[in-house]
């Protein structure tokens, strides 16, 4: 099996999930719309001639805490869907107003090294960009198990971020696998939506109902993206903790991708 | 159930296996008696909030190792002791002895003086 051919029978499995519980379709939604009103909010911040570093982080840190907050009702949903329960928003939500601290400590860690990133990613040095590009690519991996393990084992946000870290070691093809195959369907999705929304300013003019169309197909790209992402992270969380695989991530055709270290 | 089934994921062993050895402990401290049923995978799955694969897994493990008996249409239940076969027993003994020899040796104490032990020590 290619990687391409195990990109495409992940996504499959997690469209599976999804179209069986498209309420979890509600929780990027949900995200996207609180990131909007966090920028109308705190936006014109940005505009102003020079904002200062802390109110940069500030931003930082909302947008990020509101993210993970979604984040962490999709994910506790997504789990729920994947052990055959029914998902609700309500759930979710219950899910992530239950943890608060770690919500917030996990945003803050999270938004610190984001603005550090960002900071490494503005030199103009190639060996501080390349180092930059390394270095945010590890901890994107090393990290990409720290909301489930939030949701599911009750931690804190700094040891969901050491738990991740350690679960990595047991599956860093299948993380790897996953991140990359995430962009690579992203990058392709987001060319088509490109092209659609294109020819719909081309066919409609600059509209009012150009830009609504183009904010419900923008809308429409993050729910499907964002949550079979969360599914697919789910699953891979239950294969590092609990040694199994999940359906419908099982089967001939998906054996290949799941190999217990 | 009588099984003291607490995940710790801190252990570093998988859930399906920790599942797998809380059964095996319950059964060797009596918490768990021969012929006695075992919860569902769906109940067990809902009670420890996991994937009822995981509990599917290690049911099946201890299935296979002659630990318990899975009864199309009734349940699972504890095995009798009878149905433990003589493999399984070699092996569970191999795994104990492996173990102890570890232990032995990590008290600098050689695996001769240990089985010399054994045969002076009285069960």
């Amino acid at each position: 099996m290619t990687v391409f051919d195990a990109i495409v029978e992940l996504t499959k499995a997690s469209w599976r999930v999804l179209r069986r519980n498209p309420t979890l379709m509600w929780f990027p939604l949900l995200s996207l719309l609180s990131t909007i009103v966090v920028l109308v909010f705190l936006g014109p911040i940005l505009l102003r001639d020079e904002p200062t570093w802390l109110a940069l982080f500030a931003i930082g840190f909302a947008i990020q805490l509101v993210a993970i907050f979604w984040r962490v009702g999709l994910t506790s949903e997504a789990l729920k869907a994947l052990r055959g329960e029914r998902p609700s928003v309500a759930g979710g939500v219950a899910a992530a107003m239950s943890r608060p601290s770690a919500i917030v400590s996990l945003s803050a860690v999270t938004s610190s090294v984001g603005f550090v990133l960002g900071l490494l990613g503005r030199s103009s040095r190639g060996a501080v960009r390349i180092a930059r590009a390394l270095i945010g690519t590890a901890w994107s991996l090393a990290t990409y198990l720290a909301v489930p393990v939030m949701v599911q084992e009750r931690r804190g946000g700094i040891p969901s971020l050491r738990r991740s870290g350690d679960l990595f070691k047991r599956t860093w093809g299948e993380t790897t696998l996953s991140e990359v195959g995430l962009r690579v369907i992203t990058a392709h999705l987001a060319f088509l939506l490109l092209v659609v929304a294109v020819l719909l300013v081309k066919l409609l003019g600059d509209s009012a109902l150009a830009i609504l169309l183009v904010f419900a197909l923008v809308a429409a790209f993050a729910a499907v993206i964002g949550a079979l992402e969360a599914i697919y992270r789910s699953a891979l969380y239950v294969f590092a903790s609990e040694g199994v695989v999940p359906e419908p991530f099982g089967g001939p055709e998906l054996d290949d991708i799941w190999r217990v270290k | 159930m009588p099984i003291d089934l607490r995940i710790d994921y801190d252990r570093g062993v998988p859930v399906y296996r920790q599942i797998y050895e809380a059964v095996i402990g319950a059964l060797a401290s009596g918490a768990l008696a021969r012929d006695e049923q075992l919860p569902t995978i769906h109940e067990l799955a809902e009670q420890l909030a996991i994937n009822p694969n995981t509990v599917a897994r290690a049911y099946r493990d201890l299935d296979a190792d002659g630990y318990i008996v899975s009864q199309r249409g009734r349940g699972t239940f504890a095995a009798p002791e009878h149905e433990r076969s003589a493999a399984d027993k070699d092996r569970a003994l191999r795994e104990i002895y492996h173990e102890a020899v570890a232990e032995a040796a990590r008290h600098g104490i050689a695996a001769a003086e240990m089985v010399r032990y054994f045969r002076k020590v009285k069960p």
